[in-house]
């Protein structure tokens, strides 16, 4: 039931990003209790189930109210880390296959995460880059951070082309503390440009996590007839026949998105890929998983 | 089957367009955007499949409507073999004899060429400014004449030889190919089917050429201090040059004058008042030193002295003095007015009001007696004009009509008389005889279209009629500017006086009208034999003025003229045709007259031509608009 609200399209529908965020990981959290198969740690910062003998004063009892079970609800300041969150707003962002357009999903998704860490009093930041870096929020807990954060996510629209080169050098110039660093982007450079370019920040001692977001029409498209496709990048323009694009356009993408895996973990990086058609929560299940790795 | 120019299929490169369209500018694929395209290769797959065909049917009519618009261009045409086929071609070798191949040794080379071309079935031709068959014994004696030629009469000449011969011919033109001689360009030029041309130059550039290119005299003086000569040197292809112009009279120089002459350049030289004899004086200007061509370095003309050209008047006294007044104000003594005692003996009879016995009156103007008539009360009484015998068919007066006075409103602005008389519209008539013109050159009538000044030819005689007294009364013609100009106009008409000297090129024809008014006249040549006799001459037989040097007509009466003839003065522009334009003249000759000669006439097949590409035409738009219908559907 509550996995519904995990859905892109239902959430897309949802006007305040702010709204979104917090529908998203709470239908998450809850979400994460019913299914056991996760075996999500008890020393998971927030919530955790009521279990005879616990200090009654935790128990959330707003969720009681709507779920009708106990969460312990427990803040752990000292758990804290910083999360940077690098938004890729290039123009290829804004590319709608069969779904959201991809920049919309990525914003749920820093949205989610952002605000999911908020919950868990880290220090939230965000940079926004195409070519350049075009919105940088420093990352903080401290109050109204998380508006903050939120408002320069919400400022993310496509702009130019992708060029990771220069922003990352400028990133390696912010982050002068280690945290983790998520990167949402949909990647269409080499992957060992990308790879070679975003390593530094894990050699710097961060966890970084690439969130490849990509619409499934770009994985698999599906032409009916010859197109000529214009990059949105570049202005290129090139007539694609269907054969081409059903055939040796998605062994190159499978190749490139195998690369970028292997290039990834190699270099010590998670990487998750994730389908503006899916659901947001394995992203978020992701983030928790490379929080719990962390001190 | 040939093509006469062939040029144009270099135009079946287009045939790559309408294939490059069918190939690559299909119908353009909708496009959509994309994230990005580094997956994409450039295209070539895709566009491996795309080139293909399409409409086939369509291509290959467009093919076939291009392919033929072009054939069209390059005039097709068919050789066919029932004219001239299997007969030789008839060799005719051309020798330009114009004035010009008398310049140091051109005759000379122009011979030696003909000698080489003319083989045993060869014909001989010279050519001025006509074509003239000749024996071929008569080439060593070939000469340069006095006349100018022209390539475009030269090409119907051979139009003409063509069709009387009914077998191809082959031209050889042995010529200076002088710039002048093609004045009407290469179209002029158009040789029939079956000539073929082909040119042999014996001129390589344009040699310098001095000449008198013109005299002006006058025709007849009184005396010889009244005459005053003005020749033109000039220059072709020269440099700055020092001349002695020469003026020779009967014979015998009778002035030299020095006279500068700029380069490429003209210089004008005068001579006042030589010493001429009675009668016609043969004259000439020449150049010294002469230069390679001689022949226009002399330039002949001829000068009457005379004794005053008498008028009779017969009238009342007081019309006389107008009109005597006016011819000494004017003519300056070369007319007298006599009386009518002695008029038959007079260049022409003016008569106002009297007349001598009108029969005699009329036989003396057929013989060319001039004759103006004034007419007056008496004339309309009669009710027909003398002579002329036209009807008057009243008077109109302006008084009666309440316009107080007429003008003439409406003249003939071509005669002398109205041209330069000038202002005649300030003319004021109160009355006028009314005339009913006939056959007669209306000069010029009042404003109600009565006509008031008529010319006309009554044998060989000229007769003007006046439809208004010169009494003073009727109109007030007399006190007007234009009256002493008429007069003397009028006095120059009746009496046959020209005002210059009378020279022309030869070549020229001369026949009964162009070389004076008389209907039948005697021509005799420089050497003094009978060139054209009255008998010929009456019944409108010209003569060619081929030679330089005085010609005389004869038509009694004391009417006798003299014409100086000269070389024509267009050969004198050594200047030769542009040896591009040389290359050209074969080309646009053959094209015209299918090539070598020998070939059999083409028939052209450039309509049939553009008849099949009508029909791919109609076949395109009908498949055009098939396929259209639907891809639409």
């Amino acid at each position: 039931m509550q996995q519904r609200f995990l859905d892109p399209q239902i959430l897309a529908g949802i006007a305040n990003l702010e709204l979104t965020a917090k529908t998203v990981v709470e239908g998450f959290v809850s979400g994460l209790h019913r299914s056991p198969e996760y075996g999500f740690s008890q020393e998971f910062a927030e919530y955790r189930p009521y279990v005879p003998g616990d200090d009654l004063r935790y128990v959330d009892w707003n969720v009681y109210a709507r779920m009708g079970r106990l969460y312990l609800k427990r803040f752990r300041g000292e758990t804290n880390t910083r999360l940077t969150i690098l938004l890729d707003r290039s123009a290829s962002m804004g590319f709608r296959g069969r779904g959201l357009r991809k920049i919309d999903y990525a914003r749920f998704l820093a949205a989610s995460l952002g605000y999911l860490a908020h919950q868990q009093r880290d220090a939230v930041g965000l940079i926004a880059f195409d070519d350049e870096v075009r919105d940088y929020v420093e990352p903080s807990s401290r109050h109204g951070q998380w508006l903050k954060v939120l408002h320069a996510i919400d400022r993310a629209e496509p702009g130019r082309s992708t060029d990771y080169t220069r922003p990352f050098w400028h990133f390696q110039q912010f982050l002068r503390r280690r945290g983790i660093v998520l990167v949402v982007s949909d990647f269409f450079a080499p992957a060992r440009d990308v790879i070679s370019t975003v390593a530094p920040l894990r050699q710097r001692g961060n966890d970084v996590i690439l969130m490849h977001v990509l619409d499934p029409e770009e994985v698999a498209p599906e032409l009916d007839s010859s197109r000529v496709l214009i990059d949105m990048e570049t202005g290129q323009e090139m007539e694609v026949h269907p054969a081409y694009a059903a055939g040796p356009y998605r062994e190159k993408m499978r190749r490139h998105l195998e690369e970028l895996e292997s290039l990834s973990q190699g270099a010590g990086m998670s990487y998750y890929r994730s389908l503006t058609s899916e659901p947001l929560d394995e992203a978020l299940r992701r983030y928790l998983a490379v929080r719990e790795g962390r001190p | 089957m040939g093509l006469l120019a062939p040029w144009f299929l270099a135009g079946l490169g287009l045939l790559a367009l309408p294939v490059y369209l069918h190939l690559l500018r299909r119908s353009r694929p909708d496009s959509k955007q994309f994230s990005s395209l580094m997956f994409f290769e450039p295209g070539r797959q895709a566009e491996l499949r795309r080139r293909r065909l399409d409409y086939l049917a369509l291509l290959a009519a467009r093919l076939l409507l291009l392919a033929l618009i072009i054939l069209a261009f390059a005039q097709p045409v068919i050789r066919s073999s029932s004219v001239g086929a299997g007969s030789p071609a008839l060799r005719l070798v051309v020798v330009d004899t114009s004035a010009s191949m008398g310049f140091r040794g051109r005759m000379q080379e122009a011979r030696r060429i003909a000698a080489d071309l003319l083989t045993p079935q060869a014909r001989l031709a010279a050519f001025d400014s006509r074509l003239r068959l000749l024996d071929r014994a008569e080439l060593p004696r070939l000469e340069a004449g006095p006349a100018a030629n022209s390539f475009g009469e030269l090409a119907r000449a051979l139009r003409a030889f063509h069709d009387e011969q009914k077998q191809s011919v082959e031209v050889h033109l042995i010529s200076d190919f002088q710039r002048s001689a093609l004045a009407g360009g290469l179209a002029a030029l158009q040789l029939p089917e079956g000539v073929a041309l082909h040119v042999h130059p014996v001129a390589q550039r344009a040699e310098p050429n001095w000449t008198v290119e013109s005299v002006r005299a006058p025709a007849r003086v009184r005396h010889g201090r009244e005459a005053r000569i003005q020749a033109v040197i000039a220059g072709f292809r020269t440099s700055a040059a020092q001349k002695t112009a020469v003026l020779s009279v009967a014979g015998r120089d009778a002035a030299r004058k020095a006279v500068e002459v700029p380069p490429e350049g003209r210089a004008i030289v005068e001579f006042d008042g030589p010493d001429l004899p009675y009668g016609f004086a043969e004259c000439s200007v020449r150049i010294e030193p002469g230069d390679a061509l001689a022949s226009d370095d002399q330039f002949l003309f001829a000068i009457e002295r005379t004794d005053p050209l008498a008028l009779a008047w017969f009238g009342d006294r007081r019309a006389e003095t107008y009109v005597r007044n006016a011819l000494e104000a004017a003519a300056g003594g070369v007319f007298t007015l006599g009386g009518s005692a002695a008029w038959q003996q007079s260049r022409a009879v003016i008569a106002a009001g009297a007349m001598p016995a009108e029969a005699e009156l009329a036989a003396a103007v057929r013989r060319g007696m001039g004759l103006l008539l004034v007419l007056s009360a008496a004339d309309a009484a009669r009710g027909r004009v003398p002579v002329t015998g036209q009807k008057i068919t009243g008077s109109r007066y302006a008084a009666r009509t309440g316009e107080g006075f007429y003008t003439a409103s409406r003249t003939d602005p071509t005669s002398p008389l109205i041209e330069k008389a000038g202002a005649w519209q300030d003319v004021r008539f109160y009355q006028v005889l009314a005339v009913e013109p006939g056959e007669a050159r209306v000069l010029a009538s009042i404003t109600d279209g009565t006509p008031l000044l008529l010319e006309q030819r009554v044998g060989e005689g000229t007769v003007l009629v006046l439809g208004s007294p010169l009494d003073g009364v009727a109109n007030d013609f007399p006190l007007q500017p234009a009256f002493v100009p008429f007069v003397e106009q009028a006095a120059r008409l009746l009496t046959g006086w020209e005002d210059s000297t009378v020279a022309l090129p030869a070549g020229e024809l001369l026949a009964a009208g162009s070389g004076g008014r008389a209907l039948a006249f005697e021509v005799l040549d420089p050497r003094g034999r009978r060139a054209l006799s009255f008998s010929e001459s009456a019944r409108g037989a010209s003569v060619e003025l081929d030679q330089t040097g005085f010609w005389r007509v004869l038509r009694g009466g004391g009417r006798d003229r003299v014409i100086a003839v000269n070389v024509d003065r267009r050969e004198s522009d050594l200047e030769p045709i542009p040896e591009e334009t040389l290359k050209l003249w074969p080309a646009a000759a053959s094209a015209a007259g299918q090539g070598s000669g020998g070939a059999p006439p083409a028939k052209p097949l450039a309509l049939w031509v553009l008849a099949a590409a009508l029909a791919a035409a109609l076949v395109e738009a009908v498949l055009a608009s098939y396929y259209l219908g639907r891809e639409a559907a």
